[in-house]
C-alpha cells in the first residue's frame, strides 16, 4: 500500500448536493504537515462514483489519533468529512458505493483487524463488520500465497463483500455487511486439507447470490486436491449455497466473471489442462450456464488457436514473438459480444517480467472469432521476482495482483453498454536507466467499435513534478495526480480521452 | 459634510430598526417627517475626469503645461523609439494612459493611510495593501479594463454626475471600467472604484446604474475598505488572540479541531462586520442617490435584479433550443443532471447565512422601500442615453465581455456568452465569428487532451435549469467528433455571417485538420 504525504489544508466542505458541476483540478496544499494514508476511487460494479481520502487529522488522546475521511464526487467536487478515532497503524485500504451507502475497508496494523465500515449519505455509522485476522500485507509469505484484491465487491443495492484470510493458512474468510439491513456475517472456507496456494474471487452476485471463484493449488508435485470450484453463499445470513468444481475430466476451469439472471448463472472462466490454474499456461475460454443450484446446464470451450489465434497466430500458446497472452478481463456486452483483453508478456532474462502490446478480441454471440486489434505500446517491465519459483504465468499472476502490469483497470459505461481498458505505457529514462510513466492508453469497445487512445504524461502541468500517479475516473476521463515536493502540493486533474 | 450625511445615515437606519421590528413583532410604524435631509454646498471643487483627478486651483497650471506639451509634441515625437512610437498609435480601448500617475498615487495613498494604523499592524497592513495593489496595476496593464468612448465613457458619465451630485469632487475617486462578466461592483480603500461589465447585462435603467454607483462610493465614505482590513488585522495582532492561539499550541491533544473553532468563530465575525457595512452603505448610498435627480421608481427593482443575478439561471435562451435552431442533433444524456450523493448533514441554514457576505435582498429591499415611502422623487431613468443608446451600449459591453472570456481562454464562458447573445442578436457577425471561433477552439484542446484549459475548471450549481452548468456538462460528455461536427453544423449554416479574416480562415483550416 502506497503511502504517500499531502495536504493538511482544513477544507471546509459543502456538503450540499450539487446536481451539476465540475472540479477539473483539484490543489491541495501543505504537504507533510500531515500525513496521508490513502487516497483511491470509490466504485461501484466498475463505474468511479467519486473518490476518498484518509488523512491523520488530531491528537485525541496518547493512543488515539483522530482521522478525517474526506469524500469527493465523481467530479473531484467535495461532499463531506467524517471524523474516525483509531489507533496510528489505523490504514483505509479501499472504499465503495453500492447505491445506497458507502462502504470503507480499514486495516488495523495493531489489533490486527479489518473492518468494513457502512455509512449512509448523512455521514451517519449504520453497520460494522470486524474480523480479527492474521492476514499481513506486508507479509512475503501473505505475498505470494495468500493473494486477495484489496478492493472492496459490491452487490448493486445489496451490501458490500470483501474476503480475508483465515488465521494459520486454513483457507480464507467472505466477510459481508449491508448497511441498510443491518445484516453481516463472516464465513470461514476451510478446505479440510492442506495447500500450497489459494485465491478466492469475487465473480459476481446479486440480492440473493454471492459467487465466488476458489483456485487451489494442492501440496503434491501435481496439485493433488487443488482445483477451481464455484462458491455460491447466501446474502442474508452467509450459508453456502453451493460449492462445485468447475474441472472436468483432463480440463480444468478457473471462473473469472459470472453473471446471474432469472434462474440462470453464466459463468466465464480460463481453461487448463493441469490442475495447477495459478501457475499453468490458459488454453482456452469456457462459458458455463448454470442453474442456482450449481447444476450445470451447458457448457461451450474454445481454445485460444479458434479465438486469439484466428487473430495471430499461436503455437503451443505463445505468440510468434513467445510472448503469452494474459487475459485481463473478459466481458458480456448487451449486444451479445465478448470481448477480452490480453497484455503480451514473457519472461525476461532479468528473471522478471517483459510486457508487451495490448489485444482486445471480440467473440460473436456463439463464441466465435469476430475482430481483433492489436494496440502497440513500448515495452515494459515488471519485477515480481517469481518467474523461477512458479514459472512465467505464477510471475504474471501475482504481478497483476501487484499491480505490476501495464494494465490498469476495466470500467464499464453507466449503461454496461461500453467497456472500457486503461493501460500505461512506460519509457525507460535515459541516464537513471528506470522507467518512468510515459502514456495513458485506453481502449473501448463500444457498439461492436473497438477505438483507441493514448495521451503523453508530459505536460505543462505536470513538468515538475515529483511523482505522478493514476486513478480511474468517470467514463472517458482518467485522473491524474502530480505531487510537487517543492511546494508541497499535490494537484489532481481530470484527462478526456477522445476514444 | 459629514455631520449632514450622519443625521440621514440614523435617520435611515432608524427606518431599518423598524422594519426589523415589523417583520418582528407587527409594530407598524410609518415616518412623519423628512428632516435634515439639505446639504450645504460645497466649496472646495474638484474634476474628476477619466480616472484622473485635477483641483481646479492647479487648472491654470495645468493648461499651460499643456500648452507647452502640444507646442513641443512635434519633438517628442521624433526623439521617441520607433515600438514607442507605434504603441501609442496602435494603442488600444484597453491600454490606460494615466497608469505611472495612479500607481504613484496609490503608493503615495498607501503611506497616507499607514501612518494612521497602530504599529502592530503597520507592516502587515502595508504588505497585504501593497500586494492588492500590484495585483490590481498588473490587471491595469493586462487589457482587463476599458477605456473606450462609448461603454466606458457613458459610465464614466453617470459615476462623475453621482459624485457631483453630491459635491465629492475633492475626494481623490478613480472610476475603471472592468471587462469581467460578474454582476458586480466595488471600491478599494483609496477611492478606486470599479464597475464590471456584467453590470449592465443585469442593470435595466441608467438610474440603477447610477444607485450601484452611490453603494459603492457609500462604502468609500464610510471607510469600509480601509476598516475591514484593519479590524481584522488588529484582531489577529491582539494579546487576547495571540495568547489563545499560544494556550490551544501549548495543549497536547485536540489542538486541530480548536484552532478550527476558532478560525470559523473568526470568519463569522468578519462576515457579520461586512454584513453590517452593507447595510450601511445601502443607507448612504440611497441618500446619495437621492441628490442625483434621477427617479426613486426604479430602486426596489435594483435589489431584484441583484437577488436573480446570485441564482446563474438568468439567459435568454436555452442551449437545446439554441442547438435546434441550428440544426445540431442532441442527445438527451448531455443535459441531464448527475445522481446527487452526499456524506455527512448539510450546512444549516443558519451557518450558511452566518458566512454570506451580503445582507439578504429581499430585507434590502424593504428597508428602501420603507425609507422611500416619505422621500421618493420624481426624476429621470435615463441622463445621458437613450433607450436605443442604452441598447447600443449593452451590445458592445456584451462584446467586450464574450472578447475578454476569448482573452483569457475560458472558451466555455466565451462560448456561453456568445449563445446567449446570439439569441438577443440574430446572425451578428462578431457574435456568429467568436462562436465558430469558440467551437473551434474546444474541438482543438479536446483533440490535444487540454480540455479542461479552455472550459471553466470549477463550477457547481444546484439550480437544475443553469444554463452554463448545462453547456459545461454537455462539452464534458461530447466525443471529439460530435464537437467538430458540431462547429462544422455551425458553420455551414451560418457562414455567410462569420467574417471572412485570416483569423477565421485559419479556425476554418483547423476545423478541417481535425
Amino acid at each position: 500500500m502506497k503511502k504517500i504525504f499531502i495536504a493538511s489544508a482544513v477544507i471546509l466542505c459543502n456538503t450540499k448536493g450539487a446536481l451539476y458541476g465540475q472540479a477539473a483540478q483539484k490543489i491541495l496544499d501543505g504537504v507533510k504537515e500531515v500525513q496521508v494514508h490513502n487516497i483511491g476511487a470509490i466504485r461501484s460494479a466498475g463505474v468511479v462514483k467519486g473518490y476518498f481520502s484518509f488523512y491523520e487529522y488530531d491528537k485525541a488522546d496518547k493512543h488515539t489519533l483522530i482521522y478525517k475521511l474526506s469524500l469527493m464526487d465523481e467530479n473531484l467536487n467535495p461532499l463531506g468529512t467524517k471524523d474516525i478515532t483509531g489507533s496510528d497503524k489505523k490504514q483505509l485500504l479501499s472504499s465503495a458505493y453500492d447505491g445506497r451507502n458507502f462502504c470503507f475497508k480499514f486495516w488495523d496494523n495493531d489489533e490486527n483487524t479489518i473492518e468494513m465500515k457502512v455509512f449512509n449519505q448523512q455521514g451517519e455509522e449504520l453497520a460494522s463488520n470486524v474480523e480479527n485476522t492474521k492476514y499481513e500485507p506486508t507479509n512475503m509469505n501473505n505475498f505470494f500465497y495468500q493473494a486477495v484484491d484489496p478492493e472492496l465487491s459490491v452487490i448493486d443495492n445489496g451490501g458490500f463483500i470483501n474476503y480475508s484470510f483465515y488465521p494459520e493458512n486454513k483457507g480464507f474468510f467472505v466477510n459481508y455487511v449491508d448497511g441498510t439491513t443491518k445484516r453481516k456475517w463472516n464465513k470461514a472456507y476451510d478446505p479440510g486439507h492442506g495447500y500450497k496456494i489459494i485465491q478466492p474471487t469475487f465473480v459476481g452476485a446479486d440480492q440473493t447470490i454471492i459467487l465466488t471463484a476458489v483456485s487451489i493449488i494442492g501440496k503434491g508435485d501435481n496439485g493433488e486436491r487443488g482445483g477451481n470450484f464455484l462458491l455460491a453463499n447466501d446474502p442474508k445470513n452467509g450459508a453456502e449455497v453451493f460449492n462445485v468444481s468447475t474441472d472436468g475430466q483432463g480440463s480444468f476451469m478457473s471462473p473469472i466473471s459470472a453473471t446471474v439472471a432469472g434462474d440462470k448463472i453464466s459463468v466465464i472462466g480460463l481453461m487448463y489442462t493441469s490442475p495447477l490454474a495459478m501457475t499453468a499456461t490458459p488454453e482456452g475460454i469456457a462459458f458455463v450456464e448454470m442453474d442456482r443450484k450449481g447444476k450445470v446446464l451447458n457448457k461451450v470451450a474454445r481454445s485460444f488457436d479458434q479465438t486469439i489465434g484466428k487473430f495471430q497466430a499461436l503455437d503451443k500458446f505463445k505468440f510468434e514473438d513467445k510472448s503469452f497472452p494474459f487475459i485481463h478481463q473478459i466481458s458480456q456486452m448487451p449486444d451479445g459480444n465478448t470481448v477480452m483483453l490480453i497484455e503480451k508478456f514473457k519472461s525476461s532474462f532479468m528473471g522478471g517480467l517483459s510486457l508487451g502490446n495490448m489485444v482486445v478480441i471480440v467473440l460473436d454471440k456463439n463464441y466465435n472469432y469476430l475482430q481483433g486489434r492489436e494496440i502497440q505500446k513500448e515495452v515494459g517491465t515488471a519485477s515480481v521476482g517469481a518467474a523461477q519459483v512458479g514459472g512465467s504465468y505464477f510471475a504474471a499472476n501475482n504481478a497483476k495482483n501487484h499491480d505490476q502490469l501495464d494494465y490498469l483497470y476495466s470500467q464499464y459505461g453507466e449503461d454496461k453498454s461500453s467497456v472500457a481498458f486503461s493501460f500505461v505505457e512506460r519509457e525507460i529514462k535515459a541516464r537513471k536507466g528506470v522507467y518512468s510513466l510515459k502514456s495513458f492508453g485506453q481502449i473501448k469497445y463500444e457498439n461492436g467499435k473497438i477505438t483507441s487512445d493514448k495521451v503523453p504524461f508530459k505536460n505543462e502541468l505536470n513538468e515538475d513534478a515529483t511523482a505522478t500517479w493514476v486513478y480511474p475516473a468517470k467514463t472517458g476521463y482518467f485522473l491524474e495526480a502530480n505531487y510537487f515536493k517543492k511546494q508541497k502540493q499535490l494537484k489532481m486533474n481530470f484527462v478526456k480521452l477522445n476514444n | 459634510l459629514h455631520e449632514k450625511f450622519l443625521s440621514d445615515f440614523i435617520l435611515y437606519r432608524f427606518f431599518q430598526t423598524q422594519t426589523y421590528a415589523q417583520q418582528g413583532g407587527g409594530f407598524n410604524y410609518l415616518p412623519s417627517s423628512e428632516s435634515g435631509r439639505t446639504y450645504g454646498k460645497l466649496t472646495d471643487f474638484q474634476m474628476i475626469y477619466c480616472g484622473q483627478s485635477f483641483n481646479p486651483n492647479s487648472c491654470l497650471r495645468a493648461f499651460v503645461a499643456l500648452l507647452v506639451f502640444v507646442l513641443l509634441l512635434p519633438c517628442l515625437t521624433l526623439a521617441q523609439p520607433k515600438s514607442l512610437l507605434k504603441s501609442k498609435l496602435t494603442r488600444d480601448i484597453y491600454g490606460y494612459d494615466g497608469l505611472d500617475q495612479y500607481k504613484r498615487f496609490l503608493d503615495s495613498s498607501l503611506k497616507e493611510s499607514v501612518r494612521d494604523k497602530d504599529k502592530n499592524i503597520r507592516k502587515i497592513y502595508r504588505e497585504i495593501v501593497s500586494a492588492r495593489h500590484e495585483g490590481f496595476l498588473e490587471e491595469l496593464a493586462d487589457s482587463s479594463f476599458l477605456f473606450d468612448s462609448e461603454v466606458s465613457a457613458y459610465l464614466n458619465k453617470i459615476f462623475q454626475h453621482v459624485v457631483k451630485s453630491n459635491q465629492l469632487n475633492q475626494y481623490p475617486f478613480h472610476f475603471f471600467v472592468s471587462r469581467t462578466s460578474l454582476s458586480n461592483a466595488y471600491c478599494t480603500e483609496d477611492g478606486t472604484i470599479v464597475c464590471n461589465l456584467g453590470l449592465l447585462s443585469l442593470l435595466e435603467t441608467e438610474s440603477q446604474i447610477a444607485l450601484v454607483f452611490s453603494h459603492e462610493i457609500a462604502h468609500y465614505l464610510l471607510k469600509h475598505p480601509a476598516q475591514s482590513l484593519t479590524s481584522v488585522l488588529e484582531k489577529y495582532q491582539s494579546d487576547e488572540f495571540i495568547s489563545e492561539l499560544k494556550s490551544i499550541k501549548r495543549e497536547k491533544y485536540n489542538t486541530r479541531s480548536k484552532l478550527e473553532t476558532v478560525a470559523l468563530q473568526n470568519a463569522f465575525n468578519v462576515r457579520r462586520h461586512n454584513r453590517a457595512q452593507e447595510t450601511a452603505a445601502d443607507s448612504l448610498g440611497i441618500i446619495l442617490y437621492l441628490k442625483t435627480g434621477y427617479s426613486t421608481t426604479s430602486i426596489p427593482r435594483v435589489f431584484d435584479l441583484l437577488d436573480e443575478s446570485q441564482e446563474p439561471a438568468v439567459f435568454n435562451t436555452t442551449l437545446r433550443a439554441f442547438l435546434e435552431k441550428e440544426n445540431i442533433a442532441t442527445n438527451q444524456k448531455w443535459f441531464e443532471a448527475g445522481k446527487t450523493m452526499t456524506f455527512g448533514k448539510p450546512v444549516s441554514q443558519e451557518i450558511t447565512e452566518s458566512l454570506a457576505t451580503h445582507p439578504d435582498c429581499k430585507k434590502r429591499k424593504l428597508y428602501a422601500i420603507n425609507y422611500l415611502r416619505n422621500t421618493a422623487v420624481a426624476g429621470q431613468d435615463f441622463k445621458f442615453a437613450g433607450e436605443e443608446m442604452i441598447a447600443l451600449i449593452k451590445k458592445k459591453a456584451l462584446d467586450d465581455q464574450i472578447l475578454f472570456a476569448q482573452h483569457n481562454k475560458n472558451m466555455s464562458l466565451c462560448l456561453y456568452q456568445a449563445i446567449q447573445g446570439d439569441a438577443l442578436y440574430s446572425n451578428d457577425i462578431f457574435i456568429s465569428t467568436i462562436l465558430f471561433g469558440a467551437l473551434v477552439s474546444i474541438a482543438d484542446a479536446q483533440k490535444n487532451h487540454i480540455l479542461f484549459s479552455v472550459i471553466d475548471k470549477a463550477y457547481q450549481t444546484e439550480d437544475t435549469k443553469d444554463e452554463y452548468a448545462k453547456l459545461l456538462k454537455m462539452l464534458e460528455t461530447v466525443s471529439l467528433s460530435q464537437i467538430i461536427s458540431m462547429a462544422d453544423s455551425y458553420y455551414q449554416k451560418n457562414k455567410t455571417f462569420i467574417m471572412p479574416e485570416q483569423r477565421v480562415t485559419s479556425n476554418l483550416d483547423k476545423l478541417k485538420q481535425l
